[in-house]
């Protein structure tokens, strides 16, 4: 009967948790514990994420952006989803990004969003954006970076995985942009389709974000 | 609730349940399904919409061109353009659109999706926010199909099930309704057998309750048996083999009431000089010589339905032949065969026989007063002399005024000259039973009214019984409706037999119900045997409208009582000849203890008729008998026979 009990007990703490993860609430014991379900690395480098973010709290927002960039441009080598994911294209929530310590440039993206909006950042500042890079050597090949709009919405900053200082959008000549989204109007519009339905997750984007949700991003 | 409808209920209700869940269930989930597609539509507009216009170069005019583009061209209630703080700044509506769904469908699924979001930029700048929404009503009207749809195939499943548990429950409707008549039939004393049905729940009960109705009648038959032996042993003369005197008189009464109109015949052997034979050849041989003769006589009953034989006394052997014109022939015979059986036996020994034809009308004192003068003549002529004397008046008047009485009677019967007689019969506490009514019928205005006794026979022989019968009932039913005092009428078993009468007799029972239920009809308890299959259609029929059956002269007939048990009566009038002295004969009392335990095991009342002495009346009293008719009740001046005849 005890045991019972006690099995009753877990089932409405792991019920009461989704629900924040739900609701949207920042938990960082929820983050560590999924990063130690994803593995070691992934545990180690979210325990330093997490102090990371603890500490860009009190930061200016350009100050956030600077640690969140450096952080995963430090801890995150580049290799192709074929490498890395054994697939064409893989979207890599920020949790498996850390753990397999590797992704390709839409990873990066995702991941430093995540974070930004975890330490607080308004989501309506980032965006995420399909660009055009024109390396120095051979063709325009395909790109993701993460655009951060201040509250002029003039000059974008670029967070890229290529570069590693944040330059302002003019200065970056080589990038020409496509396409921008963020996670905004996701959540207004499937307010009445859970998390766990598949017609949701039916796109890239849509699917990753509800994995980052289920880890414990915003 | 009975079985059968519970049944039903169960079964309508749970497929209307059913129904109305499965529809239900299907809406409900369409529901679900008809948002998410509309909501996946809205947000991949947006994001088209914003991909599109993302690549005008930021001109103004290009982006609404291309929004107005898509809005003509696609499927899409409102598109919006907004400023990058949020303020509008294109719009194209379309007019809702219902939809083929009713109202309450809408109202009562009411998918409700949000516009898709996207942002559109130029380079690097934001420039402004798409809102897409698209038509719901299409959605809508899709689960609104597909739930009619689901409604009409879920109501012809239905429709297929009850129709086919309606055979189901039907075919187990009619042996049911056997099983329960059988008990219905069970509770009315109506002891039948009834075939098994193939349901082995209903099989198994039907044949427990047969085997408890065939024990039963088993039972009772052993009962009769019994009785029958016992009654064998009291009536009987152990010496010839035929009935004793005081019984034998009793029993000629009774068939001297029903006797043919032209007369009975009955004839009395005499055996001559018993002494001397006594000297002759002893005692035993004696008994051996009377016991010859006796066995002789009892050839007739064998043969002759309706004969009965006994032993008047020591010398006297009679034989009443229920026929007409028989009597002088049966006596030569009697003669012939006697005088070369007793020769065998004792040369010396010899007898007389003295008869009297066409005897009707007269008690069986009267009878063998008349035949006892016959004897004496012919004891008178010497050995072997045949006496016969017969009433020729008296037959003249029954044969050749047949025509005179049917004039007579059709006259009485219908103007209605007709009168009722009642009998008072009580029960044991004392108090009136019922009254025993008979019919009166007056010629002439003036005259006196004549008692059933003395016309019935002929109005059985014109065929005017059954009007006759329905003329008793009818004035029985009117008398009850003045002082509801519980009557019984007797009704002959030759009206029953004839065409349309037990209907008629239920048609004046059902037009009075409440003076029915105070009526009691009773037949000869040989109609029993002779009409079975009338009778117990008459008794359903009758009984069914609130009459009570009953069987009167009964007691002779002892083998075949279990067998009344399948007709369903209610009561059964003993004829005083079985009852004759009770209170003094051990084995008479013996048999109508058993008689009266039997009748009672039955669930019949017992009713006593023509007691005619106090002493009898308590016995009887004391056996258990619920009625009895007789010198215990001042009789009418003018009266008759209680009741009628044949």
């Amino acid at each position: 009967m005890r045991s019972r009990g006690l099995a009753w007990l877990r089932l409405a703490g792991a019920a009461l948790v989704l629900s924040a993860g739900v609701a949207g609430a920042v938990d960082d014991t929820r983050l560590q514990r999924s990063a130690a379900l994803a593995g070691p690395q992934a545990a180690r480098a979210m325990g330093q994420l997490l102090s990371l973010m603890d500490s860009a709290q009190a930061l200016p927002p350009t100050a956030q952006l600077q640690a969140v960039n450096r952080f995963f441009n430090a801890n995150v080598r580049f290799a192709p989803d074929s490498q890395v994911w054994a697939q064409e294209d893989h979207w890599a929530s920020p949790i498996e990004t850390l753990q397999k310590g590797a992704g390709d440039c839409e990873d990066y993206a995702i991941a430093k969003y995540f974070s930004l909006l975890a330490i607080g950042m308004p989501a309506a500042h980032l965006r995420l954006v399909y660009v055009r890079v024109q390396l120095t050597q051979g063709p325009a090949q395909a790109h993701m970076v993460l655009a951060y709009y201040g509250e002029a919405l003039g000059d974008a900053l670029i967070l890229d995985n290529l570069v590693e200082d944040i330059e302002p959008a003019s200065r970056r000549t080589d990038l020409s942009p496509v396409f921008s989204f963020n996670s905004e109007g996701l959540w207004q519009g499937v307010g009445a389709v859970a998390a766990g339905n598949p017609l949701a997750r039916l796109s890239r984007w849509r699917d990753v974000v509800a994995r980052a949700r289920t880890e414990g991003f915003p | 609730m009975s079985l059968i409808r519970q049944i039903w209920l169960l079964l309508f209700g749970l497929l209307l349940a059913a129904l109305l869940a499965a529809v239900a269930t299907h809406a409900w989930m369409g529901r679900h399904g008809a948002l998410a597609q509309v909501q996946s539509r809205n947000d991949d507009g947006a994001m088209m919409l914003a991909l599109a216009l993302s690549q005008q170069g930021g001109d103004a005019q290009r982006m609404q061109l291309v929004a107005s583009a898509l809005f003509d061209t696609g499927d899409y209630r409102k598109l919006r353009l907004l400023q990058p703080d949020g303020s509008a700044w294109f719009e194209r509506a379309a007019a809702d659109v219902a939809g083929a769904a009713p109202a309450w469908f809408r109202r009562l699924v009411a998918v409700e999706p949000m516009p898709g979001i996207a942002w559109v930029s130029h380079g690097w700048a934001p420039i402004g926010q798409v809102q897409v929404s698209s038509h719901a009503a299409w959605a809508i009207d899709a689960l609104w199909a597909s739930c009619l749809a689901m409604a009409l195939a879920m109501a012809l499943l239905a429709a297929v099930a009850a129709a086919v548990s309606w055979r189901l429950v039907r075919s187990w409707q009619r042996p049911l309704d056997a099983v329960l008549a059988q008990a219905q039939a069970l509770e009315e004393r109506r002891f039948v057998i009834a075939d098994e049905p193939r349901l082995p729940d209903l099989r198994r009960l039907t044949r427990g309750m047969n085997s408890l109705v065939r024990r039963l009648q088993a039972v009772l038959a052993d009962q009769a048996e019994q009785l029958d032996a016992l009654r064998e042993q009291a009536y009987t003369d152990a010496v010839t083999g035929l009935t004793r005197r005081r019984q034998f008189v009793g029993q000629l009464d009774t068939a001297l009431r029903s006797a043919p109109v032209g007369g009975a015949g009955l004839l009395i052997v005499r055996v001559l000089d018993l002494a001397a034979m006594n000297r002759r050849i002893g005692h035993a041989g004696t008994d051996a010589l009377l016991g010859a003769v006796g066995q002789v006589l009892q050839a007739y009953p064998k043969h002759v339905t309706g004969a009965l034989t006994g032993r008047l006394n020591g010398t006297d052997l009679a034989l009443f032949l229920p026929a007409t014109g028989m009597a002088a022939d049966t006596a030569r015979s009697l003669v012939d065969a006697l005088r070369a059986a007793l020769a065998t036996v004792d040369v010396g020994a010899e007898l007389v026989v003295g008869g009297s034809e066409g005897l009707s009308g007269l008690t069986g004192s009267e009878a063998l007063a008349r035949t006892d003068s016959a004897l004496a003549r012919a004891e008178e002529r010497g050995a072997f002399a045949i006496e016969i004397s017969t009433d020729t008046v008296h037959a003249l008047a029954a044969a050749g005024g047949e025509q005179q009485w049917q004039r007579l009677l059709g006259a009485a019967l219908d103007a209605s000259r007709t009168r009722l007689a009642e009998v008072p019969v009580l029960g044991a506490d004392g108090r009136l039973l019922h009254l025993q009514c008979s019919l009166r019928l007056q010629w002439q205005d003036g005259d006196r009214f004549h008692p059933a006794a003395s016309w019935l026979p002929m109005a059985q022989r014109c065929r005017l019984a059954p009007q006759a019968d329905r003329a008793v009932l009818a004035l029985a039913l009117a008398a009850i409706a003045v002082d509801r005092q519980p009557r019984c009428v007797m009704l002959t078993s030759t009206s029953l037999a004839s065409a349309g009468f037990v209907s008629s007799v239920h048609a004046q029972l059902a037009a009075a119900p409440e003076e029915a239920a105070c009526l009691s009809i009773e037949l000869r308890e040989s109609t029993a045997s002779r009409h079975a299959a009338r009778l117990r259609q008459a008794s359903a029929l009758w009984r069914g409208a609130g009459a009570r059956l009953g069987l009167s002269q009964a007691g002779s007939n002892l083998r075949e009582l279990p067998r009344l048990h399948t007709l369903g009566i209610d009561y059964m009038r003993i004829d005083a000849t079985h009852l004759q002295e009770v209170s003094s004969e051990a084995a008479v009392h013996e048999l109508v203890r058993g008689l009266v335990r039997l009748l009672h095991g039955m669930g019949l009342q017992v009713l006593a008729d023509g007691v005619d002495n106090h002493d009898d009346l308590a016995v009887l009293w004391q056996l258990g008998f619920d009625g009895a008719s007789g010198v215990i009740a001042p009789v009418d001046a003018d009266a008759g026979a209680a009741s009628g005849a044949t």
